[in-house]
């Protein structure tokens, strides 16, 4: 990383922020590298060794099926933060299209697009990811699909207002004058203009996606049966609290709590809601 | 009827009507014919197919057979379970009790503990607000499954102050059952409503009013009661009236997780058990209840703010 | 005549970007009795928080040094108790924006009568009367009606007149106005001044004056006091400042201000910009702008001393004027 780009970064984030930043990166390489990372296979079912207490081999100790913790906790990443990535990529993405689009022609696309915003808004994530369960069955794609429509009103909805503002200023009448196509100047001005507005609300569907897959994953309706993840392993290891195991679910839920805080950090400093931490006006 | 109110209660019907015609259409959507959906996928003797036939309209056009839907659902005929062997309002009368009590003691707990932190946190500053800054970020961060489950291994599990499942008889039973679960269910709402409380009381504190306040010689108190708390209120009502909204989606886990018989519950069932008819009219109610409270929402600034003039669009 | 305000050696740290920095760097003044003294600076000059300073009314974190002794009674270190009396009772400060000084969400009644209930413990029939009472006299004619309207219901002149109103309401002695014509429109700034001398007239009212305009102090008050970067640099009487200004800014103040008069070919700016305290360099603050500037001015910082009736800091005070002292007699102390 380049120097200037480090600095920017320290500045804009403060400490906890920066620091917030290398834990999500942390998570994230490590799911990315899971496979070669030196943990057990994370479907090893040995029966012989339930509950097991942290060892060599295993450094979490191992669940009701003998299955290493550590293993299913890195491996869990994978679905855990692959899921809110690509729900946030594309609700991002269609969001941030809409709004320009709304904010750019105004009158009647304004209205359908803010209505269409309207309908989508009133499905709140898991609700939607529920009804869609329903109707093509559960599966962890139906449920991303799902939260990634859900989401697009987020992020639109604030795109759009901001875009809103940038779209009045006499600067764009000028570029457009200048004989400039409405694509060229929102891509080149607009956007780039709202972009930190519209990563801090990413950074922060992140967060929320993050929690609405491991819920639905809980609920047995997010990743398939036997995939390790850490809502799903969240409920495995459920009924093992009620007999004095809570490690399995226990840690599963550091975890989230872990990457979910680190977003919404990272996301607050992005959008320099700096009043929040008690500095002075 | 001002402008502005008729404006929005518009709107509101307008998103009522599409997101309940997109919860019928959902039915269509499946893959295979209606029947079979709402089957469950078994096979049915001819007059039930018949049965379903005339309920659902499946001879008429398209549309009629929402407007039909529609005028079941409104009078209260939400249809019949398959899977459950019951008429689907039943089934919904029996629960709506328990979830409409579980999100009320949520509400209780955030608004009434979330804005009393915030509020104090604001104005006394010091140890307190940070350690209350510290605490939300994190407790923020806290679904509402993880909260549970910590719950349940504290207090049922190792204090044995709570029990750990079910949704117990009679009303104190049915409290000291839902406790955990209410904690559970607003704890990250909490944890967001008061951080927002205490930057809006912070705010008005900032503000100029107040200054002049100050130097008229009023005490902090009187201050804080006259015109930061007042001021604030806005901001924070808001906040608190969408949080609300959004205790009606998470509900559905935390009655999962406490195995509590709640609509919320019922729902997770019947999409695991592909009962449609079920999850049409939950999701439907679910819902329109979230719409309805969101832009009730916009309310509070007409009451609670004389410069919005009821006459203006917002 | 014993003075009623004195200032001496006031000093003001503000805690700004997480470190305190100086925005007044020493002010020493007085106010009699039912004397106006008017207090002219440019931005960061720290004419505001010298206001405030005399009510104590500072930012969180906000440290200040020196003595402000209101009555013979020093205010720096009152108790919470005194202070609210002091503040309530004694003096009383008006704003520049009365918009955003008043709560939105209130009535105008509310305001006006909010400090005699609290204070005075007034009962509201009682507070409503005087609030009517205190509405007339600073020119509303139909005050039944502005009782129960909200700010954003009234003009900027309009509401201005309110704040004096509720500022007066407990009779105070001593008024600290911080630019309070400075948002409004000329003409409505004409009737402001007129209402604020009008009510100091009838009731023997002393009053702080804080303004960027010189000619507005100079027009108004019975003495002029000007800052620059923290600190006092002059004070004269008004009439004497209008013959003649003492200090270089003062001067360069006079002279950037185009007359309906002169024709002139360029307007005479002051080169660079106004510094707060804790911008200033060493020695005297407005060297680097000053066109009488010497080598020694950046190496010595300027007291204020007495020169003729007046008081100025700058090391070359006399050389410039060098009939200063005539036979007016002894010095008026600042």
């Amino acid at each position: 990383m380049s120097p200037s780009l480090r600095s920017r970064l320290h500045r804009r984030l403060g400490p906890l922020g920066v620091a917030a930043l290398a834990v999500i990166a942390t998570l994230g390489l490590m799911a990315v590298l899971a496979p070669l990372l030196p943990v057990a296979d994370p479907t090893d079912v040995d029966l012989s060794d339930t509950f097991a207490p942290p060892s060599a081999g295993h450094p979490f100790g191992t669940d009701s099926n003998g299955r290493d913790i550590l293993a299913r906790l890195v491996w869990g990443s994978r679905t855990a933060l692959l899921g809110p990535l690509t729900v946030t990529v594309v609700a991002t993405a269609v969001g941030v299209v809409l709004a320009v689009v709304a904010s750019w022609r105004g009158g009647w696309s304004d209205g359908v697009i803010s209505r269409m915003f309207d309908v989508v808004f009133a499905f709140p994530g898991i609700l939607l990811a529920l009804v869609v369960a329903a109707v093509v069955g559960a599966g962890f794609v139906a449920a991303v699909a799902a939260l990634s429509v859900a989401y697009i009103p987020y992020i639109g909805r604030v795109t759009r207002g901001a875009a809103l503002q940038q779209v009045r200023q006499p600067y764009v009448a000028a570029l457009s004058v200048q004989g400039q196509s409405a694509t060229a100047i929102c891509a080149r001005h607009v956007v780039p203009n709202v972009g930190i507005l519209i990563v801090a609300q990413a950074t922060v569907t992140f967060g929320y996606a993050l929690v609405d897959l491991a819920a639905l994953s809980y609920l047995g309706l997010g990743v398939e049966q036997a995939t390790p993840d850490w809502g799903a392993i969240v409920a495995a290891g459920q009924s093992d609290i009620l007999s004095g195991y809570p490690q399995q679910s226990l840690y599963a839920g550091v975890l989230i709590v872990v990457a979910v805080a680190a977003c919404c950090i990272v996301g607050e400093r992005i959008s320099d809601r700096e009043q929040y931490w008690g500095r002075l006006r | 009827m001002p402008r502005f109110l008729v404006t929005r209660l518009v709107g509101l019907a307008m998103t009522l009507v599409v997101s309940s015609f997109l919860i019928f259409w959902s039915l269509y959507l499946a893959p295979g014919d209606p029947i079979a959906t709402l089957s469950g996928g078994g096979t049915l003797p001819p007059e039930a197919i018949q049965a379903l036939s005339r309920q659902y309209h499946l001879d008429d056009p398209f549309f009629t057979r929402y407007a039909a839907w529609l005028g079941d659902v409104v009078r209260g005929d939400l249809g019949e379970s398959f899977v459950f062997n019951a008429e689907v309002a039943d089934l919904i009368a029996t629960r709506v009790g328990t979830t409409v009590l579980l999100v009320a003691m949520a509400s209780v707990l955030i608004v009434g503990v979330g804005v009393t932190l915030g509020v104090v946190a604001g104005i006394r500053g010091g140890l307190l607000d940070k350690g209350l800054l510290l605490t939300t970020v994190i407790g923020q961060a806290v679904p509402s499954f993880v909260a549970a489950i910590v719950l349940i291994w504290l207090f049922a599990v190792q204090l044995r102050w709570f029990p750990a499942i079910g949704s117990g008889e009679g009303f104190a039973g049915r409290l000291q059952h839902l406790t955990l679960p209410a904690i559970a269910l607003a704890l990250a709402y909490l944890a967001y409503v008061a951080r927002i409380t205490r930057a809006a009381t912070r705010d008005e504190m900032a503000r100029e009013h107040v200054e002049t306040a100050r130097a008229r010689g009023f005490s902090p108190s009187q201050i804080a009661r006259r015109h930061v708390l007042r001021n604030a209120m806005i901001p924070i009502a808001t906040v608190s009236a969408l949080t609300v909204a959004g205790l009606l989606a998470t509900t559905v886990v935390v009655e999962r997780a406490f195995n509590l018989g709640g609509l919320g519950s019922l729902l997770v069932e019947a999409v695991v058990r592909k009962d449609f008819a079920v999850v049409q009219a939950v999701s439907l109610i679910l819902v329109t209840a979230f719409v309805v409270v969101n832009n009730l929402v916009d309310l509070v600034y007409v009451v609670l703010d004389p410069r919005v003039e009821l006459g203006a669009a917002r | 005549m014993n003075a009623l305000l004195e200032i001496e050696g006031l000093r003001v740290r503000v805690p700004y970007e997480g470190r305190l920095r100086e925005v007044v760097g020493r002010v020493d003044l007085s106010i009699a009795d039912g004397e106006s003294v008017g207090l002219v600076g440019e931005s960061g000059s720290g004419k505001s928080m010298t206001a405030r300073a005399v009510l104590r009314l500072l930012p969180p974190g906000a440290r200040v040094e020196g003595s402000v002794r209101f009555d013979g009674r020093e205010v720096l270190r009152m108790s919470p108790s005194e202070l609210r009396s002091y503040r309530a009772n004694h003096a009383a400060m008006i704003f520049q924006d009365p918009r955003a000084h008043t709560n939105p969400l209130r009535t105008v009644g509310d305001f006006l009568t909010e400090g005699l209930r609290l204070n005075q413990r007034l009962p509201k029939r009682a507070a409503e009367e005087r609030a009517r009472e205190l509405l007339r006299a600073v020119g509303i004619e139909d005050p039944e009606a502005r009782l129960s309207q909200h700010p954003h219901e009234l003009s900027g002149g309009l509401l201005q007149r309110v704040m004096i109103a509720a500022a007066l309401s407990a009779g105070p002695r001593l008024l600290l106005a911080d630019e309070p014509t400075t948002a409004l429109d000329t003409t409505t700034q004409a009737e402001v001044m007129a209402i604020l001398a009008e009510l100091r007239d009838r009731l023997d009212l002393a009053m702080l004056f804080i303004t960027h305009d010189l000619e507005l102090a100079a027009a108004t008050c019975d003495r002029t006091a000007v800052m620059y970067a923290g600190s006092i640099v002059e004070v004269q009487r008004s009439a004497d400042l209008h013959d003649r200004a003492l200090h270089p800014y003062t001067e360069a103040l006079v002279a950037a201000r185009p007359s309906v008069h002169t024709r002139l070919r360029r307007l005479p700016v002051i080169p660079g910009r106004p510094v707060a305290a804790f911008q200033a360099p060493e020695g005297c603050a407005f060297a680097p702008r000053c066109r009488y500037a010497l080598p020694r001015c950046t190496a010595e910082r300027p007291v204020l001393a007495s020169l003729g009736r007046g008081v100025v800091a700058c090391l070359r005070a006399e050389e410039l004027h060098p009939d200063g002292f005539a036979a007016h007699g002894g010095a008026d102390r600042g």
